[in-house]
């Protein structure tokens, strides 16, 4: 089932997986395989993480400081490791957050003029 | 905060604990165990990558190369025990011997003199270069010159000697120093028993207060505590014990017997047995001294310059404008160690070049096996390792073989210290004790590091060209080497046979002028010629001198002569002053005299100085000695007729000059 979504769903742009993962830490504590899965769901099913992309960018982000990481047990009793927004990490986001809005609305304002043209 | 390092186990734990959530959530959805676990997988993607990535990211992976490289390193050294031999041994040669050179050196140049500020501390020289003399010795009124210009702390003139030491349970011969009473104060030395002498004492002549060196204190005295107080005698004078140095005290001075003195007496100079303190009776040989703190020795050598110009205008008639008269001040560490410096820095070089030498035999060994070892660069490189890692694994190799080889080196310099020491001349000036210290291991690190770098980069420069598809192709696992191995191989065979030629050559040129010093004709016969140096005692009143005169002495001398021609194997006897043993003495011991030739008008010029000696009639044929013109002494020459022999070409030179 994964691999025909997969030919369906959207590659992420490089950067932007960081940025997404912050960003759904921002509604509290939560293991790898849960980062993946609130990606997919929040995003309709629309985005694709490869799940051995995630945790290399999981360990980077711990070691910048971003977010820190506790091992404990999942809503189904299982053990994972929980990743958790620190201080520095929401400061992060919010400006990583502006930056993605600005290159978003820049790009889309010249699509759209584009668009008006032809 | 310190960031704790996250294992890899963790990091897969946490991807097996991944994939059973993500299996589990897809059970849910309805699929079968295992599909579920197999679309888990297949959408994690490359768990092998993931674990690499996370590997690379960590910050101490260049500290699991090196240590990969030298688990590696070691066990191909481990591999060929024959060739890890040679090339430890050849480096531990190289290495120990440089080290061995360094620790003399670090020792007898880099270390400061063991005295308190020791740069402080000069030699003081009379020089006359008007008729050609130097270091003439000063004289008293000049010394209390130097005293009181305000340029020194304290001024001291020494004079070594030998001494009859009775009194004591064992009469002995022994090293005797006298010195001024601030002698110890110059150095900045105190005694472990008892106290020095009081530098502020102006006794004309002997203070008959002596201080003993820590040998003889426990040989003569059996280390007695009680010695303060205690009298012995010196060539029959009754002086008392007031001090016992420390053991390791060591007089600065050139040779092994000037620096072990083991009795000091203290004295002004200026009273019997001195001679009377004359402006012009430069008979202080040496004069050491302290330079006021904060003053250098350029400064205070101008402040000197500007006191001899003084006292030259108050007595012109002891400072003759024409003897150019002045006085040096040397750094008491030059005179101490004086031309030994050259020799040992090239001893250095020497043992430099043998290291080198080392270093590339053991670079073509590297070279040799490398060209064994190529396919296995090459099936390496062709599974993607990175020539940095090559490299890096190759220069591994080569610092563990350098290490290894240093460790050894250093191991048996330890064991061997001992003997190696013994070995040593005796007139290497040791003052700080030779000892493996830290600057010493610093040096040898430095050289490992370097000697390995130097044969590790040979092979692992090659890595750096291997053609791989021909290497691979080849079968068989041997290969001939290629025509780049070849020509760098040749080049260091050249290298090293250029470093031997030089090495050969200096080790020739040395043996070509030891054999000519051999053959030099000193015009004497030195074979079979014993000299035996003594001192008649000098005692303290020149009353009681049973040798005052010179009939007296005449007396004992004519006894010797004739008593020793009866000894056994005793062919024939002379007797000669110090000045009289050919090479026997140094410039001090000569006592020039003017030379006025009868009829010759010097016109009020100085005439010319002489080097002279006294000697009985039998010298002359006791050395060979032959005689150009006329006739040697004979015994009926005697006080009623003076008579003289010279130097004829020496002497004659001398005339035809004026």
């Amino acid at each position: 089932m994964s691999t025909q979504d997969a030919r369906e769903r959207l590659e992420l742009l490089q950067g932007t997986l960081d940025l997404l993962i912050l960003r759904t830490l921002i509604f509290g504590a939560q293991h790898g395989q849960g980062i993946a899965r609130a990606i997919r769901e929040t995003s309709e099913e629309e985005l694709l993480v490869e799940h051995g992309a995630l945790y290399p960018a999981l360990q980077r982000l711990e070691e910048r400081g971003w977010i820190s990481a506790k091992w404990g047990v999942s809503s189904n009793n299982r053990k994972a490791r929980f990743y958790t927004l620190t201080a520095a990490g929401r400061k992060q986001l919010v400006k990583e957050t502006n930056k993605w809005e600005r290159l978003t609305g820049a790009i889309a304002r010249i699509l759209g003029a584009e668009g008006e043209k032809s | 905060m310190f960031p704790h390092k996250r294992k890899s186990e963790d990091f897969t734990r946490e991807i097996e604990s991944h994939l059973q959530l993500e299996t589990e959530r897809l059970q849910e959805q309805g699929l079968s165990e295992r599909d579920a676990r197999f679309a888990a997988r297949r959408s994690f993607g490359n768990v092998m990558q993931a674990e690499e990535r996370f590997y690379e990211s960590s910050r101490w992976l260049w500290w699991d190369h090196l240590w990969q490289d030298v688990r590696y390193g070691l066990r191909m050294l481990r591999e060929s025990p024959g060739f890890t031999a040679i090339a430890v041994l050849t480096i531990a040669l190289g290495i120990g011997a440089t080290t061995a050179i360094f620790s003399i050196i670090d020792a007898a140049l880099l270390h400061p003199l063991p005295y308190p500020h020791g740069e402080q501390l000069v030699g003081v020289e009379d020089d006359l270069p008007g008729v050609g003399a130097q270091d003439v010795g000063i004289s008293v009124p000049e010394w209390q010159d130097l005293q009181r210009s305000g340029i020194f702390e304290y001024v001291s003139p020494i004079g070594g000697g030998d001494v009859n030491l009775t009194g004591v349970s064992q009469p002995a011969r022994i090293r005797f120093l006298s010195v001024a009473p601030n002698y110890f104060a110059v150095l900045g030395v105190k005694p472990q028993l008892g106290r020095g002498f009081n530098p502020e004492d102006h006794t004309p002549g002997f203070t008959l207060e002596v201080l003993i060196s820590d040998g003889l204190w426990k040989r003569a005295f059996g280390a007695d505590p009680g010695i303060l107080g205690k009298s012995l005698r010196l060539d029959n004078d009754l002086y008392r014990v007031i001090g016992v140095m420390p053991a390791g005290y060591h007089d600065p001075g050139r040779t092994a017997q000037d620096r072990n003195i083991e009795i000091w007496a203290a004295s002004g100079f200026a009273g019997a047995p001195a001679p009377p303190p004359l402006r012009s009776s430069h008979f202080l040989p040496e004069t050491i001294a302290r330079i006021k703190a904060g003053l250098s020795i350029t400064a205070a050598q101008s402040r000197l310059d500007a006191l001899v110009a003084a006292l030259q205008k108050q007595f012109p008639a002891e400072y003759p404008l024409q003897s150019g008269w002045r006085i040096r001040l040397v750094p008491l560490k030059e005179t101490v160690v004086g031309n030994v410096r050259q020799s040992l820095l090239m001893l250095l070089g020497a043992v430099g070049l043998v290291l080198l030498i080392g270093c590339v035999s053991v670079a073509n060994l590297l070279l040799a096996r490398a060209s064994a070892r190529e396919r296995e660069m090459a099936i390496r490189q062709a599974l993607g390792a990175a020539r940095k890692r090559l490299i890096s694994q190759l220069l591994t190799e080569g610092l563990l073989l350098s290490l290894l080889g240093a460790s050894v080196g250093l191991a048996i310099l330890c064991c061997a210290k001992a003997f190696l020491l013994q070995i040593l001349p005796e007139s290497l000036p040791l003052l700080n004790e030779v000892s493996i210290n830290w600057a010493v291991l610093l040096f040898a690190l430095a050289a490992t590091l370097v000697t390995g770098t130097i044969f590790g980069l040979a092979p692992a420069l090659q890595t750096g060209r291997l053609n791989l598809i021909p290497i691979l192709k080849r079968q068989g696992r041997g290969s001939t080497g290629s025509g780049e191995q070849t020509r760098m191989r040749r080049a260091l065979v050249v290298t090293e046979f250029a470093l031997s030629l030089v090495l050969m050559i200096a080790a020739g040129l040395l043996l070509r002028s030891f054999a000519d010093l051999l053959n030099v004709r000193p015009g004497f016969k030195p074979q079979n010629v014993m000299a035996v140096r003594t001192w008649l005692p000098v005692p303290n009143d020149p009353t009681t001198d049973i040798y005052g005169t010179a009939a007296q002495e005449a007396l004992l001398l004519h006894e010797i002569l004739r008593r020793g021609a009866t000894l056994p194997g005793v062919k024939e006897i002379a007797i000669g002053d110090v000045a009289a043993i050919p090479l026997g003495h140094s410039r001090k011991d000569l006592n020039p005299g003017p030379l006025i030739l009868e009829g010759h008008e010097t016109e009020g010029e100085q005439p010319p100085l002489v080097d002279r000696s006294v000697v009985t009639p039998e010298y002359f044929h006791l050395l060979g000695m032959t005689l150009l013109r006329g006739r040697a002494f004979s015994e009926s020459d005697d006080d009623n007729q003076p008579r003289c022999r010279g130097n004829q070409r020496g002497l004659r030179a001398e005339a035809l000059a004026e």
